[in-house]
């Protein structure tokens, strides 16, 4: 019973995303998006899964732990994200490709890591 | 790097000493605004190496497994100052684009399963990296000279022991990597 019901939420998804497996932005795990101006209306109007992303979004979240929250696939969460993003309901946060030495953030880093509790 | 010096010198401020601006610091859970990119830590090592464990232990939530064999974990340091944690086997994983560096978790009775990411590092990679002894209940089998030598592992490359299921352990792991990374002053900054 439960795999039939985690099957047709998989086909469910897909359908979901017409297909696409292919978001138009480029998306990490650790990408963070946030929801610049929340608006109610516009949440009314969103798919279901679309409405949960947006909502968690509020609060600046990781595409992995979006994906955690709401066990959709990480492939689903890029595309319905982008789609999101091309209405500009949500902000994707600029990724790093590449790592940018950054003195300050890297000290204030180990110093964060010094102090955590044991 | 957008932001004036005396706005970074404040918030670096007020992230170590909180108190002196007669406020509460804020939640651990509290999300991070920052504009910068996330910053992530990358955890590698041969299947059984302790990645799972490592990642777990240090993470302030349960790690999050993704896309199969990947892990995916979180340290809040300060409100806007979040590492991530990143784990997986896969040398050049397309996830480790963007990581400040990587610790390599090796299995000291399983020394081969390292040589190949390993070998990525040091060929094929221009992030630092360290490499950690994950210790089996009786401690270490050889010392650590014998290891370096086993993994025909370059000097510069800072080589430790590490307890993975001991979040002291593994905190004090990743200082190491941050602080290799810190003083790896690179010559040629990315563009």
């Amino acid at each position: 019973m439960e795999h039939i019901a985690m099957r047709s939420k998989r086909i469910r998804l897909y359908a979901l995303t017409g297909g696409r497996t292919r978001p138009r932005h480029h998306l990490m795990v650790e990408t963070l998006i946030s929801v610049p101006k929340y608006d109610p209306q516009l949440a009314e109007t969103l798919m279901p899964e679309s409405r949960a992303l947006y909502e968690l979004a509020r609060e600046t979240t990781s595409i992995a732990e979006m994906s955690a929250h709401l066990t959709i696939p990480l492939g689903v969460i890029r595309v319905l994200i982008s789609d999101l993003a091309a209405q500009d309901a949500v902000f994707i946060h600029p990724t790093g490709f590449t790592y940018q030495y950054d003195r300050i953030i890297l000290e204030r880093i180990l110093d964060g890591l010094k102090k955590l509790p044991a | 790097m957008v932001g004036t010096p005396i706005f970074d010198e404040l918030r670096d401020l007020f992230a170590t000493s909180p108190d002196r601006f007669g406020s509460q610091p804020r939640a651990q859970s509290a999300s991070p605004r920052a504009a910068r990119p996330p910053t992530k830590i990358i955890v590698t090592g041969g299947p059984g190496a302790g990645k799972t464990t490592f990642v777990g232990s240090v993470s302030d939530t349960h790690p999050i497994a993704v896309e199969g064999a990947t892990d995916f974990g979180r340290i809040t340091l300060h409100a806007d100052l979040v590492v991530y944690l990143f784990g997986t086997s896969q040398p050049g994983h397309p996830g480790f684009a963007g990581a400040l560096g990587a610790v390599v978790l090796v299995n000291p009775r399983r020394l081969e399963d390292a040589f190949a990411m390993i070998n990525y590092f040091e060929n094929s990679s221009d992030l630092p990296f360290i490499v950690a002894v994950t210790m089996v209940d009786s401690g270490l089998a050889h010392d650590l000279d014998e290891v370096r030598e086993a993994l025909a592992l370059d000097l510069q490359v800072p080589l430790t022991t590490c307890d993975a299921r001991d979040p002291r352990s593994a905190t004090a792991v990743l200082q190491q990597l941050v602080a290799h990374t810190l003083n790896r002053n690179p010559s040629n900054p990315a563009p």
